[in-house]
Order: structure tokens, then C-alpha cells, then sequence
């Protein structure tokens, strides 16, 4: 009457993904050799421990400091490119580490899950990517003169869409 | 919703004049001052800490699973005792009534403990007096004084248990060193917490929706916008404002998840579906996609009979499906005797961004009915002395046919040769006659109590004390039927079992069918209340007069010793078989454990035969101590 042991760790394919971007995330960091970088290896650490233990605050308090670690890079004068491209990998770790922490829970590693872990970190990554292109497009343009205007109406877009969407 | 809409039309509208004049400055001839700048970026820090606040205070509300591979987790005995005692360590309010039925236990207990050496009196004498143990805490509380201090107690209390507590930990175990010798002390806070199942939902609405729920994975993720756009604005760095900008695409893409499509449905094969006893039987669950849109993120767990076991492959996968497309689920079962359906499976579904969540009940009928034949016992079954007119097992106080030797007279004419005493008659040169025990079929009810009561395993994922009874019934209803008795089948259960007693070679068949596929013997406890008065009414109506009872029972309840006992005096003698699932890891299985002792002692002082089954034994061996104890 033994039965069957169940491993609710999150999935294989995701935690690998989510833990080679926050690797990922460090970059940004690594160009300055700055706080950041210190920020962010924390934040991989946490990341690390919350997939290992299965515990969704670690995971979200690591991305938290993997993200927060590329600004500081930006602050400390990373490329525009290197930061965005950290940015996404940072809330991609977030991301699927949390789906594969589910999935885990839900299904356990025994049941195959991979191609919904693929679908998923793919539309998640062009999410970001889609989202920092823009993003940077619109740098490109307005390089040069930075009109103090349009960062407070953009501050206020944001503000105002975030408060609807939550 | 209103006021969602506003918001969203505002940010709208503010993006675009600010990307605007970011894109091309000059034209519109606004410019704000190097402290309201400041003062925004502060304002957006604080509204990003606001944002991770809220992360912290969500529940992440993600659907959980059930765990069919498992079956259903037999509670021990002790454990509602046990909970009791965990309320009343934790401080917290435990009801007069059940404080006190608790109490009067211990006492009942104690004063049964100490009865087996002196008298029931002298007993209850000594518990009040408090002469009966050394410790004095313990002979306090046994006495209904409240403990005594300890030196430093208050200190003690504060960083361990509590006075009360401590006493009726220690008196259970004193209790227990009563009857079986100094017993180990059961370590504070050893009663072990109970699993609580994951309970399917089965209210749906019209397409098999149980549950929607928001997961809230995404909370939070406005932080990092604001946090970028805030920090970015007060460090002067475009790079960082760009960062934040990324926050926006993720929030919009959380927010802007639809339901996913529900259109599934199951099928279901089973390799065999009357299989024999511990045989695989092979599952297969097709989930299909019967909409017209892709379910991206599908995640099934189908429904297995809460009484089986997977033994192999997994009864669950993650799927994306395009219409008409559908996935396949394959595992092994091992079969048990009864009857196992399928409960309903569950799907949890969700949209790319899985932002929000939906649970879906897909029904699918399938039975599997396992109904092992009987096999008989290697150790005959010792019957009470009571003979109906048929030629058989009992012996009788009665000279006649039979094997074992009654008693010698004097030679009639007539007397068979075979059975003239010869060795006498060379001896003394008379002749006498040998005479036999006569032997007389027996009329027998086997009787299997499966009150939920009853349903209790020293061990969560072991077998249930009446699944070994209903194991233990058949058998020895077999090897009775073999030895030449008439034997019927009953069942101690709010819808009770009756084979009237019967020597008909069907007997057995019919037996075997009921006690896999009768209601009564079902692998799951009764939800009913069983009325004891009720089910004696009933079944003295149809027992014959000239039966007597072998019941299968743990006597896990007081209940069963006086219907047993009522039963036994009004003529049918009655002969218990007890499988034994108490333990002694806590304090409450203690306690139910000399209770259950006691129990066994009540009974056999009202001249009832009690034959103790330890758990980690076959019944051959408590069945043959038995019949040696019994011939003496």
C-alpha cells in the first residue's frame, strides 16, 4: 500500500531556465564591477535556494534583487542595451521560476511538462524583449535632449496603468 | 470598473503626449523645475514600495492537487484524542465538555488499570487517596487536584508545556506502565499532525467551471516600473527610466490574459475491469480539446479510486492543445478487493501569462470490481460450544459419532465390532463398548464490524483495522464452511450485510461477492451514523436462534462491548476476533490503546471469548493460540 512518492520540487526544464537567466541578469553588473554585480549574485543565490526548497518568496525576493541589481548597474553607467536586456532576463528568472515552483506543486516532476514550460518562458521572453525594443527605440529617438516633461507624463502612464491593472 | 477604465484611458493618454514630446522637444513649451522633478521621482519610489508591499501581503492563490496516486490516509487510533491534547497544550479554548470527557477517560482508565490487582473499590480509592504512583504531579491530576509547582516552573512553562498538560502527558504514560511494565515517556508535542486532503470541488457550473480564480503571480510587478522610472528620474538616467519601462510591458501583458476555452472532455480505458487481487491494471485517459481555440496551458491530474495505489507511471501531465488535438495519461494500478470508481479528474487551466486560473471537474465512469475467492484458513476456527441437529464441528456433551473419545460402557448386543474396546477385553476378559464425542454442525454468523469508527491503521498509508477484518471474515468462513458448518455473513453498518447462515456449496461464492461488493464493506468509512439499537432489532430478526456470532471487530469503542455483550446473554455465544491497530507513539494512542486492553478484559469477564490479533501477525497464529488456550 506504499504507493507512489510524490516530488513536488519545481520542474527540471524550468528552474534551469529561469536560473540561466538570472545568470544572464548579471551581466549588466559585471560591465560596471560595481554594487550591482554584489546585489545581483545575492539575488541568483536567493533564486537558487527558493527552486531548491520550493519556495515562491525566495524566488520572487532573488529576481527582486537580480533586477534591482541592473539598475544599479544603469545608475553606475551599463550600456542601455546590457541593462534592458538584464531587466527582462531578471523578471523572465521571476517568471518561469514561479511557473516551474507550480508546476511542481501542482503536477510534480514525475509528469510531463516541458513543452507548456517552453510555450510559456517563449511568450514570456518576447513579452520582455518585445517590450525593452520598444523601449529602446523610443531612446534612440529622443536621445540627446531629455525633456523633463516627457518623463513625467511617461512616470504618470505607467503610474496610471499600473494602479488599473492591479 | 469605472474607475479601472479611467485609469487606463489617462495612462493611455499621458503615454502618448509623453512620448510625444520626448520624441520631438520644443514642441510642446512645458518644462517643470528641478524640485517638483525630485519630488515626482520620490513619489514613484514610494508608490513602487507600495506595489512590492502589496506582493508581500497577496496569498498566491495557485490551485493545488489533489494526490490520487495515494490512497486516502487511514486515520490512527488516538488521533481525535490526540488533537484534543494539542488544543489544550496550545493554550487554546477547549470546549467544557470535551476537557471533561477527556478527563473522565484518563480516570476510567486508571481505575480499570489498577482493578486487574485489587478491587474495583479499593481501585477508585486509591486514585482519590493518590497513593497509587510516586509522582506526585501525576497522582494530583489523576486525583482532579491541579498538579503541584516545580521548582523554577513558571520558567519551565514559559519555554515549554504547560503544568496541566505536562500531568496529563505524564499520567497516559503511568497509566500505561501500569498494565505493560515501565513504558518510555511519550516526548512532548508527539502527536502528529493529520494531513488534511485536498478536497476535490464538484459544484460546477454549466461548462464543468469549479473554480476561477485570480493567481496573483504577477502582483508586484508594477514595482519595478515604478521603481525604474522613480529611480531613473532622480539619478538623471534615461537608461534607468527605459528599465522601468519594461515593468509596464509585463503589467499589461498580466493584465491582459482572457479566460481560457473549457471545451474537454475524458475518456477512459481500463485494461480489466473485474481483475483478481494484487493484479496491474493498466489505465488510460485520453483529454481532449473539443473547442475551436488552443488551450495553451493545460494541467490535468485525473480522478483515482481513492482506495488504490499507482504503481507505476503518473496519472498527471501538463499539455497544450489546439483544437481537436488531446493527450494521453497512462499508469498502473494494483488491485484490492472491493469496488474502486473513478472520482471525477481535474484540469487547471490557464492562459499564457497564467494570470488567472481555472479549475474544471471532467467526469468520466469507470468501475473496477475486484472480488478475490476465499481462501480458507490453515488453522481450524475454535467454535463456542453450542450444536444445531447436523452432523459437524462442535463437540457436544453427548455420546454419539465423532472421532475423539467420550467414555466406556458396558457391552450391549448389537455394539459394532470396531468398537469394542479389545485391548480391555485381552486385559480383564470383559467386553465393553468405546464411546465418541459426538460432533454437531455449528451455525455460524460471521460478522465484520466496518463502523467508520473502526477504520483506523497504526500507519496512515497501511491497511485499515476493517479491511483486515473483512481479510480475516473470509477466510475463516471459508475454512467453517470446508469443516462442515452452516455459515452465514453480517456486518456491524448503518446499511448492513446479511447471508443468512447457509451449508450450500454457493455459500461461499456468495460470501466472496458480498464482501468485495456490499455497501457495507466498502474500502471508504461510512458518512451515516450507525444506531446500534436499530441494527440489533434488525438483525435478531433474522438470526436463527441456534447461531452463534465470530465477529471481526478492533473494539475501538465502548458501544461494541455491550452490544456484544447483550448479545452473548440473550443466548448466541459470541467469539471475537480483534485486530489490533493501537500504537504508543503519542499520548492519545496510549490512552485509546489501555482502553481498548480494558475493553478486551470487560468482555471476557462476561464470559465472551476475545481473541487478540497483533497487527504484525498472519491470523493463523492468533487463531491456533486461541484453540490451545480454549482446550485446556
Amino acid at each position: 500500500m506504499s504507493g507512489v512518492e510524490i516530488d513536488r520540487s519545481p520542474t527540471r526544464v524550468g528552474s534551469a531556465l529561469a536560473l540561466a537567466a538570472g545568470a544572464l541578469a548579471l551581466a549588466p553588473g559585471v560591465s560596471t564591477v560595481g554594487a550591482g554585480v554584489l546585489v545581483g549574485a545575492v539575488g541568483l543565490l536567493a533564486l537558487f535556494n527558493g527552486l531548491l526548497f520550493a519556495r515562491r518568496g525566495l524566488v520572487t525576493l532573488g529576481s527582486t534583487l537580480l533586477v534591482a541589481g541592473v539598475l544599479v548597474a544603469g545608475v553606475e553607467g551599463a550600456p542601455t542595451l546590457l541593462v534592458l536586456s538584464g531587466v527582462v532576463a531578471g523578471v523572465f528568472a521571476w517568471d518561469v521560476g514561479q511557473n516551474a515552483l507550480e508546476l511542481g506543486e501542482q503536477l510534480g516532476r514525475e509528469a510531463e511538462t516541458a513543452r507548456v514550460e517552453l510555450l510559456h518562458a517563449g511568450t514570456s521572453a518576447a513579452v520582455g524583449l518585445a517590450t525593452a525594443g520598444l523601449a529602446y527605440g523610443v531612446s534612440l529617438v529622443g536621445v540627446g535632449g531629455r525633456p523633463v516633461a516627457a518623463v513625467v507624463l511617461l512616470l504618470f502612464a505607467a503610474a496610471a496603468l499600473v494602479a488599473a491593472l492591479t | 470598473m469605472n474607475a479601472r477604465l479611467l485609469w487606463i484611458v489617462s495612462g493611455i493618454a499621458a503615454f502618448a503626449l509623453g512620448a510625444t514630446i520626448w520624441a520631438f522637444p520644443g514642441l510642446v513649451g512645458l518644462s517643470l523645475g528641478e524640485v517638483t522633478l525630485v519630488l515626482v521621482g520620490l513619489l514613484a519610489l514610494a508608490l513602487a514600495l507600495g506595489q512590492a508591499r502589496s506582493r508581500r501581503r497577496t496569498r498566491i492563490t495557485a490551485g493545488r492537487t489533489p494526490d490520487p496516486e495515494r490512497p486516502l490516509p487511514v486515520a490512527s487510533p488516538g488521533e481525535e484524542t490526540d488533537r484534543t491534547i494539542r488544543v489544550l497544550r496550545s493554550g487554546r479554548l477547549v470546549p467544557h465538555q470535551q476537557r471533561a470527557d477527556l478527563r473522565s477517560r484518563i480516570e476510567e482508565a486508571l481505575v480499570g488499570a489498577l482493578a486487574a490487582y485489587r478491587g474495583r473499590a479499593d481501585a477508585r480509592e486509591a486514585v482519590e487517596e493518590g497513593n497509587w504512583t510516586d509522582d506526585e504531579a501525576v497522582a494530583a491530576y489523576a486525583a482532579g487536584r491541579s498538579p503541584p509547582g516545580r521548582p523554577l516552573g513558571f520558567v519551565r512553562e514559559l519555554v515549554g508545556e504547560s503544568r496541566s498538560s505536562r500531568a496529563l502527558r505524564r499520567t497516559v504514560d503511568a497509566i500505561a506502565g501500569l498494565r505493560d511494565g515501565a513504558v518510555e515517556p511519550v516526548p512532548v508535542g508527539s502527536e502528529p499532525e493529520s494531513r488534511p486532503p485536498v478536497r476535490r470541488a464538484l459544484d460546477t457550473d454549466e461548462n464543468g467551471v469549479a473554480a476561477r480564480r485570480p493567481t496573483d503571480r504577477w502582483t508586484g510587478i508594477g514595482a519595478l516600473a515604478l521603481a525604474g522610472i522613480g529611480l531613473g528620474v532622480l539619478v538623471g538616467s534615461p537608461t534607468v527610466v527605459l528599465a522601468g519601462a519594461v515593468g509596464v510591458g509585463y503589467a499589461a501583458y498580466a493584465a491582459a490574459g482572457t479566460d481560457p476555452p473549457t471545451a474537454l472532455s475524458i475518456e477512459r480505458r481500463v485494461s480489466r475491469e473485474r481483475p483478481d487481487v494484487d493484479e496491474e491494471v493498466s489505465v488510460e485517459t485520453v483529454v481532449r480539446n473539443e473547442g475551436d481555440r488552443t488551450l495553451v496551458d493545460c494541467r490535468f491530474v485525473d480522478g483515482v479510486p481513492e482506495t488504490l495505489s499507482v504503481q507505476e507511471g503518473s496519472p498527471r501531465v501538463a499539455a497544450t492543445l489546439r483544437p481537436g488535438e488531446s493527450v494521453t495519461v497512462e499508469y498502473t494500478l494494483v488491485a484490492e478487493r472491493g469496488v474502486h470508481s473513478f472520482p471525477p479528474a481535474t484540469a487547471l487551466l490557464r492562459p499564457l501569462s497564467g494570470s488567472v486560473e481555472l479549475e474544471c471537474v471532467l467526469v468520466a465512469e469507470t468501475t473496477i470490481v475486484c472480488a478475490p475467492p476465499l481462501q480458507p484458513t490453515v488453522s481450524p476456527v475454535a467454535l463456542r460450544a453450542q450444536a444445531t441437529r447436523f452432523a459437524g464441528q462442535v463437540g457436544t456433551d453427548r455420546s454419539g459419532e465423532g472421532v475423539e473419545f467420550y467414555a466406556t460402557r458396558e457391552y450391549r448386543p448389537g455394539d459394532a465390532l470396531s468398537r469394542i474396546d479389545w485391548n480391555r477385553k485381552a486385559r480383564t476378559g470383559e467386553l465393553s463398548t468405546l464411546e465418541f464425542r459426538e460432533e454437531r454442525a455449528a451455525s455460524v454468523v460471521v460478522v465484520v464490524d466496518s463502523r467508520a469508527v473502526s477504520f483506523r491503521a497504526p500507519d496512515p498509508d497501511d491497511e485499515s483495522a476493517v479491511s483486515r477484518s473483512i481479510d480475516a471474515a473470509g477466510a475463516m468462513l471459508a475454512r467453517l464452511l470446508d469443516d462442515g458448518n452452516r455459515v452465514g455473513l453480517a456486518s456491524l453498518h448503518p446499511d448492513p450485510c446479511w447471508l443468512a447462515p447457509s451449508v450450500h456449496r454457493d455459500q461461499r461464492v456468495h460470501a466472496a461477492e458480498a464482501l468485495a461488493t456490499h455497501p457495507s464493506f466498502d474500502p471508504v468509512p461510512p458518512e451515516e451514523r450507525f444506531l446500534s439499537w436499530r441494527w440489533r432489532r434488525r438483525f435478531l430478526r433474522q438470526l436463527p436462534s441456534d447461531a452463534q456470532l465470530l465477529v471481526c471487530s478492533p473494539l475501538l469503542d465502548d458501544r461494541i462491548v455491550s452490544l456484544l455483550r447483550t448479545l452473548d446473554a440473550t443466548g448466541h455465544p459470541v467469539t471475537v476476533l480483534s485486530p489490533d491497530p493501537t500504537t504508543d507513539r503519542s499520548t492519545g494512542e496510549r490512552l485509546v490503546r489501555v482502553e481498548r486492553a480494558l475493553r478486551l478484559t470487560a468482555l471476557r469477564e462476561a464470559g465472551v471469548r476475545v481473541i487478540d490479533w497483533p497487527w504484525d501477525e498472519g491470523i493463523d497464529l492468533p487463531l491456533e493460540r486461541a484453540r490451545a488456550g480454549w482446550r485446556q
